[in-house]
């Protein structure tokens, strides 16, 4: 018998404001034996505990391969989110996972890859961008598109260097510009247009607001894109993680099992119930 | 092992000195018109007429609200401290219904690669002897399923049946096996004669079954309804209380809460949720997937007739019809299953 | 009687006028029924009216409101109609009241009916007859003589029982609340954990939430799935209102209840300090 639902103790080591309500943390689990052990893969998620307000799903933001810490950048929008914003360096916290699915990775080798993200979406393709360029001899072209609603609301600035210095190209925009912004400015959709990517030989990874998925899957389909080569991450509602509290389901499948990675080909078959 | 028998007078005596060093769970009196799963000390408490209890057997194993562990926060680390596991348990009187429901959310417990502890533990430390029925309700609707049967065992470790002013027990599980070895002086080996009666008892009880769904023909109807018009009216009379969920043997969704002590210490819960609540699928920010009443009342038959086969090859419903029952505005869960297209 | 009603509601329906007809169709065994929904002239040979139809239909006008409805209400329903319009929750143009002469269904508040009357009904089917039921307090008076450890030993037992469903809240005609407090979670006022002094809290935040608008229907303790003497609370209550400030919920449409006013003097309520 198993209580597979203590979590594993952590101590912030660092924490990263990155925008108004945006910060980076970096978690260091105090036990040796499980830090050890603990391996994800980019695209799964684990489950946050703060000690007194409770627990909450963030994805893991950066790849296996930089596993040296647990990393998640998280906005502020919930009871639990709040309240780690509102802890220091030093403080304890808990997690439990890895969960979920992964990218596919084995089977974009070789091909070219269009990174496209919107708001904290970002925090969720900031593992698999990593992880692409750290195996960089595995795909062609990097591509990523990242917006935000203004300047102010783009994470990740101190990490674009060596992106690009690893030979990314990397598009930002900002639905409305401000003084001395020198990148694009519209809707993540819009400037999607605007770079026609080939759908030759291309994977498509997209995360960010329902609203931004809908018009990027459609511009992308309009780009001749196949369903098949989209992916992207779904959000639910989730409290266990494991497939046993019942809520993260459309139809049959649970997001926290089943997902939260899927194509867009599999999501064309669900109902619009997420 | 061979079926045993056990007398009235015998049973009475089983059933006290198991409740000496037990927890002992069987349908008791709450008020005038209550009948639910309470604890007894001896065997009068035990009301024995009862079908339906009020409530599901299920909280005496899978509880409404259980602490998962309790957290004290230290200097660099924090500590946790796990519940002890709990004392022996009988749960006594419950029907076929009742016990199929363990065994249907068991498998639930087990899956997806990780074994629940905190429910696991204590379904282990449970042994469930059950009566089979004689008299079943008009809302009862076990024979639709697979095996089901008002004097059907899956679920039970031992099950009761009457039989000649006496008891059939068939011992079906090593759990039960143990009970009746470690009791052995009330039971007695049953002739063949008596099984073959217990055969019968079933047979007649089975047919006094009015309502039997055919259930691939719901599962057919239903996988092609999702967007049917037929959910928009459907829902109407329903009030989106939990009632139906909280009293399902088989309802298992849940939710993971905290309870703070002081500052530095508390308990993470688990407590039932239910599909009917707006706040079960409600994201931090607002957004909600689930956003009408419709798509929550869907939910729930979905999910019992349509996804849980899917991914159990079962339904997660035993057909006890307690949810028909209780439920304040009657509605009827074979109708609504039934009627989608 | 139900030729009556069903004819009404068809022609109803025929006309347009409404856009559904909510009242109550044969349930699952002989002589019980439940609430069905009808927006068909044709379906309207399922209404029937018996002494299984406990439930208070009122609850559902709220939930129509962008559209038109007709409700079969008895004398008490009606006092919570008149309560939610009064509430500004319908509105009267937006519901017609099919008014049906009760003698009494299978509910504990009809020993001691007050009100079968059907003032206000749009229409009135059969002929309201004075049952001569008087109130009867006694129960309420006994109560109250208890100790206040009596009471609680009393209340805990009660609300042990409570699994927190929410039926009694969701089947209140007054308990319209979009966002009710026990669903808050920022901040939370009540934790998830389902024991016998959190069920009190909710019991006990909604009772006051109820008050002087509660109309003493009992369709909380009729749906309560654990059997948890509530009546005890709303006739409590609304013996209270009338004592402390002699009104009456539902009895009209127009009255404001009696916390969403104020006055610098009660009259019913003597000030010790």
């Amino acid at each position: 018998m198993s209580n597979i639902y203590i979590p594993h103790k952590a101590r912030i080591a660092s924490i990263k404001q990155e925008t108004a309500d945006i910060k980076s943390f970096q978690f260091e689990l105090l036990d040796s034996e499980v830090r050890k052990n603990f391996k994800w893969k980019s695209g799964q998620f684990l489950i946050l505990s703060v000690f007194g307000v409770g627990e909450a799903t963030f994805t893991f933001a950066n790849p296996q391969t930089r596993a040296e810490y647990v990393e998640c950048s998280i906005k502020k929008t919930g009871l639990v989110t709040e309240a780690l914003h509102d802890l220091e360096v030093g403080d304890i916290v808990a997690l439990r996972g890895p969960y979920g699915n992964w990218f596919p990775f084995e089977k974009f080798k070789g091909q070219n890859l269009l990174f496209v993200g919107g708001g904290i979406g970002i925090a969720a393709i900031r593992s698999p961008i990593e992880y692409s360029l750290d195996t960089r001899n595995d795909f062609k072209d990097i591509t990523i598109l990242y917006g935000g609603r203004s300047p102010l609301d783009i994470c990740y600035f101190d990490k674009f260097d060596e992106w690009q210095g690893k030979k990314a190209n990397l598009v930002l925009t900002a639905d409305k510009g401000s003084e001395g912004w020198k990148h694009k400015v519209g809707f993540v959709p819009a400037v999607l247009k605007e770079m026609k990517p080939s759908r030759d030989n291309c994977t498509v990874i997209t995360c960010g607001p329902p609203i931004m998925i809908k018009f990027v899957l459609k511009e992308l389909t309009d780009l001749g894109f196949a369903p098949e080569q989209i992916v992207t991450t779904l959000e639910m509602k989730m409290k266990c993680g494991l497939g046993k509290c019942g809520r993260c389901n459309i139809q049959q499948l649970y997001v926290c099992k089943d997902g939260p990675v899927f194509d867009y080909a599999e999501i064309k078959k669900l109902p619009d119930e997420f | 092992m061979q079926n045993k028998l056990i007398t009235q007078e015998n049973l009475k005596a089983l059933v006290n000195e198991l409740a000496a060093s037990n927890d002992v769970f069987a349908p008791k009196r709450e008020n005038e018109n209550t009948v639910s799963f309470g604890k007894i000390n001896s065997f009068d408490e035990y009301v024995p007429g009862v079908l339906l209890t009020n409530t599901t057997v299920k909280d005496k194993v899978y509880l409404q609200s259980e602490q998962l562990f309790q957290y004290e926060l230290k200097k660099d680390t924090v500590e946790f401290k796990e519940k002890a596991p709990g004392k022996e348990a009988v749960i006594f009187g419950g029907r076929p219904c009742d016990a199929r429901g363990f065994d249907v959310i068991d498998k639930l417990f087990n899956w997806s690669g990780y074994e629940d502890g905190p429910y696991t533990g204590g379904r282990k430390n449970t042994t469930i002897i059950t009566v089979s029925c004689e008299k079943p309700e008009l809302t009862c609707f076990c024979t639709s399923f697979a095996g089901g049967s008002p004097a059907d065992g899956k679920g039970s470790d031992i099950l009761l049946t009457p039989v000649s002013g006496k008891f059939l027990a068939e011992v079906l599980t090593e759990r039960g096996e143990k009970l009746a070895a470690k009791y052995s002086k009330y039971f007695t080996d049953a002739s063949d004669a008596e099984t073959a009666a217990k055969a019968e008892f079933a047979k007649a009880a089975e047919t006094k079954i009015t309502k039997k769904l055919d259930l691939a023909a719901v599962k057919k109807n239903l996988d092609s309804s999702f967007d049917s018009p037929y959910w928009d009216t459907v829902h109407l009379p329903c009030v989106k209380c939990g009632a139906c969920t909280y009293v399902c043997p088989t309802c298992y969704c849940f939710d993971i809460t905290e309870k703070k002590f002081g500052y530095l210490n508390g308990e993470r819960n688990r407590t039932w949720d239910s599909c009917m609540s707006e706040m079960f699928t409600k994201m931090a920010g607002g957004h909600n997937p689930r956003t009408d009443t419709k798509r929550r009342f869907r939910q729930r038959f979905m999910h019992k007739f349509r996804y849980h086969v899917d991914n159990f090859k079962e339904e997660l419903c035993t057909g006890c019809g307690r949810c028909i029952r209780r439920c304040p505005v009657g509605i009827d869960i074979r109708k609504v299953v039934e009627e989608a297209k | 009687m139900e030729k009556e009603m069903q004819e009404i509601a068809k022609k109803l329906l025929a006309e347009k006028k409404v856009d559904w007809v909510i009242g109550y169709e044969n349930s699952f065994e002989p002589g019980a029924s439940r609430p069905v929904f009808i927006n068909k002239p044709e379906d309207a040979v399922k209404l029937v009216f018996n002494k299984s139809c406990v439930n208070n239909l009122s609850v559902y006008l709220p939930k129509v409101k962008k559209q038109k409805a007709a409700v079969i209400a008895k004398g008490c329903d009606l006092r919570s109609v008149r309560e939610i319009i009064k509430e500004h929750q319908i509105l009267r143009e937006n519901v017609v009241i099919i008014g049906v002469a009760c003698e009494g269904v299978d509910s504990s508040k009809c020993a001691t009916c007050r009100e079968n009357k059907l003032d206000g009904a749009d229409f009135t089917v059969g002929a309201v007859k004075d049952l001569g039921r008087k109130e009867d307090l006694s129960d309420i008076e006994k109560f109250e003589k208890l100790s206040s450890s009596e009471k609680e030993a009393f209340w805990n037992k009660e609300f042990e029982r409570c699994i927190r469903c929410y039926a009694c809240r969701n089947v209140c005609p007054v308990c319209y609340c979009p966002d009710c407090f026990a669903n808050r979670l920022m901040p939370e006022y009540l934790n998830k954990v389902v024991n016998t002094a959190e069920n009190k809290v909710f019991q006990q935040i909604r009772m006051q939430h109820v008050f002087g608008r509660c109309t003493d229907c009992r369709a909380c303790e009729e749906a309560c799935p654990v059997g948890i003497k509530l009546s005890l609370l709303t006739k409590k209550m609304s013996k209270d209102a009338k004592k402390l400030f002699n009104y009456e919920s539902g009895k009209d449409t127009d009255s404001r209840p009696p916390l969403s006013t104020f006055k610098v003097d009660e009259e019913g309520i003597v000030e010790i300090m």
